[in-house]
């Protein structure tokens, strides 16, 4: 650009003290300018605003003319359209060599499953297209889907990670065969190599070894981890979460004397008081407690007509009960919070007090 | 001054106009009938196959019915070519070791599968279900013709659009009775006013759509 720039210092300098002292002639009232070339008003800077992109500006000076340009272009895509006619290659049809049970073409196989967050599994329904998980939906036929009333048909509902788990199944990123430093090995070397690594460790009794693995619930993963250490009483298995319960753990220490998780029964919860808790959307466990926590929130007359059939009676008289009433205080806007009957926002710094003090925050 | 035109230029002139117009009309003709004939739409081409299949000699001599490989074609739009290991089923115990049924055998142990040439290929622009068409009256016959009869199959019908259209527009002509689908040698239309008022009666009782609706561009451009 710095060719571009056309300052002459002699001609600011004049027009400058000509405006001092009150010379300047050339507009009534006060003048502005945007920068020291516009000030100083040079023909350079004249033409410089005239040709508005003088870096950019293209000389039609080029041999192929834009009208040449657009009639080979044309040329090219009216001709690029004969190539669609063609007869069409001979396709091939490739079945399986031994076909997989129920499976058929075209129609989705579902299967039921789980997905662990933090150690709390969400029961789960895959969808599978040719063998490929496509899709995951909650599983309404597990007792974690349903809520206590004994009529209640599921619900299919998943929370976000559930939907995003579909590419721990499936990922077409990920890598086929095991890697070496960023190099394909076979399962046989892999094998091989782990095997050695564990004979090392037999004598040490594997003393210095660490599994490093995310929280497990799974009684057969346990089983199995339990199994190594059996074999390894020496080695080290570590459970780590970067989102973590841990500080809630500490707090279930401290009220009972044990670690202990906390599983929130919102059936049966009149007062809620959410401390910074967002349960409705973003815990472990979140879709049980939503629904709990919704089936509350419905308020059914009492039905007193006999003449409805004896079981709906049954239902809406069980339904019947008092709502329950959600009391949040929160340092961050929440779908929790978006549902309270009370709702407080506070600072993260003034959390700690409102939870210990008896009154309300603000 | 002498008459540039001899008195023959005249009769040239007319037959020239008359010619044109014979011309093309013609070329439209041969355009049709080009359009039309087996070199385009790849009617009555056999289709060599990686294996030397008959279909005349396992339907028509045999009598297996077209589901014991084709098992999805009721229930899905595709009606699956067999797995081989549905061919071992038989071909472990009869002609276990006939040269003809080598790359079958060799499918079966290696676990690659058999590369069949498609012979009925619809553009990929159409959609097209079997299910539905299985589950409405119309037989397996009508569209693929005699398989009990082709030692090498062949594409026994255009599968043009005019040619879907037909039985689209008047679907009474082409429907038969449930039990006789799979049945190849049920005429493949109703010709007899007899067999079209029938048709008529199982149009209505399979509850298939007007022609309007079977006609509508979407209902195969989707």
């Amino acid at each position: 650009m710095s060719e571009d720039r056309h300052i002459n210092f002699k001609l600011m300098r004049e027009r400058i003290l000509a405006e001092q002292s009150g010379q300047d002639v050339r507009t009534p009232g006060k003048s502005y300018w945007r920068s020291l070339e516009e000030l100083a008003d040079s023909p350079e800077f004249r033409e410089f605003v005239e040709r508005e992109y003088p870096q950019q500006a293209e000389e039609w000076t080029d041999p192929v003319e834009r009208r040449t340009f657009l009639k080979l272009m044309g040329a090219s895509l009216a001709l690029a359209g004969l190539s669609g006619c063609v007869f069409q290659p001979a396709e091939k049809v490739v079945p399986n060599v031994k076909e997989s049970e129920n499976r058929v073409p075209g129609k989705a196989l579902f299967f039921a499953t789980a997905s662990s967050l933090g150690g709390i599994a969400t029961p789960l329904l895959a969808r599978s297209n040719e063998g490929r998980p496509t899709k995951l939906e909650g599983n309404p036929d597990h007792p974690n889907s349903r809520n206590a009333d004994p009529n209640d048909r599921g619900s299919s509902a998943t929370d976000i990670f559930s939907q995003a788990s579909v590419l721990s199944l499936y990922d077409p990123d990920r890598s086929n065969v095991p890697l070496f430093r960023e190099e394909a090995r076979t399962w046989a070397t892999f094998v091989g190599e782990i095997r050695t690594a564990l004979d090392e460790q037999r004598p040490k009794q594997g003393a210095g070894m660490r599994f490093l693995t995310e929280t497990i619930t799974s009684p057969t993963l346990a089983a199995q981890l339990k199994g190594i250490l059996t074999e390894f009483p020496q080695a080290k298995w570590h459970q780590y979460e970067p989102v973590n319960n841990d500080n809630a753990r500490a707090g279930a220490m401290r009220a009972f004397g044990q670690p202990v998780n906390t599983i929130y029964d919102f059936s049966k919860a009149d007062r809620i008081l959410s401390l910074d808790a967002d349960f409705l959307s973003a815990h472990p466990g979140t879709l049980k407690y939503a629904r709990d926590f919704a089936a509350r929130r419905r308020f059914v007359a009492p039905v007193l007509d006999t003449s409805l059939p004896v079981d709906i009676n049954h239902l809406e008289k069980k339904r019947v009960f008092e709502m329950n009433r959600l009391y949040v205080i929160e340092t961050t806007p929440t779908t929790t919070g978006a549902s309270a009957d009370h709702h407080w926002a506070i600072r993260p710094s003034e959390l700690l007090e409102s939870g210990k003090s008896d009154r309300c925050p603000g | 001054m002498p008459q540039i035109f001899h008195h023959s230029t005249n009769a040239l002139a007319k037959l020239t106009i008359y010619g044109a117009v014979f011309i093309l009309v013609a070329a439209l003709w041969v355009t049709a009938e080009l359009n039309r004939s087996s070199w385009n739409t790849g009617q009555w081409v056999e289709r060599q196959q990686p294996v030397q299949f008959s279909h005349k000699h396992h339907v028509g001599d045999d009598g297996l019915d077209c589901r014991y490989c084709h098992t999805s074609v009721r229930s899905c739009r595709v009606s699956r070519t067999t797995p081989t290991s549905t061919c071992m089923n038989c071909h472990k115990q009869i002609w276990a070791d006939s040269p003809y049924l080598e790359p079958v055998r060799a499918s079966f142990r290696d676990g690659k599968p058999i590369e069949w040439i498609r012979v009925h290929d619809l553009p990929d622009y159409a959609y097209f279900n079997h299910s539905i068409h299985v589950n409405k009256g119309v037989g397996c016959s009508t569209c693929h013709g005699r398989v009990d009869q082709m030692p090498i199959a062949y594409q026994a019908s255009t599968l043009q659009m005019e040619w879907c259209l037909g039985c689209h527009r008047n679907p009474e002509k082409f429907v038969r009775p449930q039990k006789e689908i799979f049945n190849m040698a049920w005429p493949p239309e109703n010709k007899t006013k007899e067999e079209i008022d029938d048709g008529r009666k199982l149009v209505r009782e399979f509850k298939i759509q007007p022609p309007k609706i079977l006609t509508s561009c979407s209902t195969c451009h989707r």
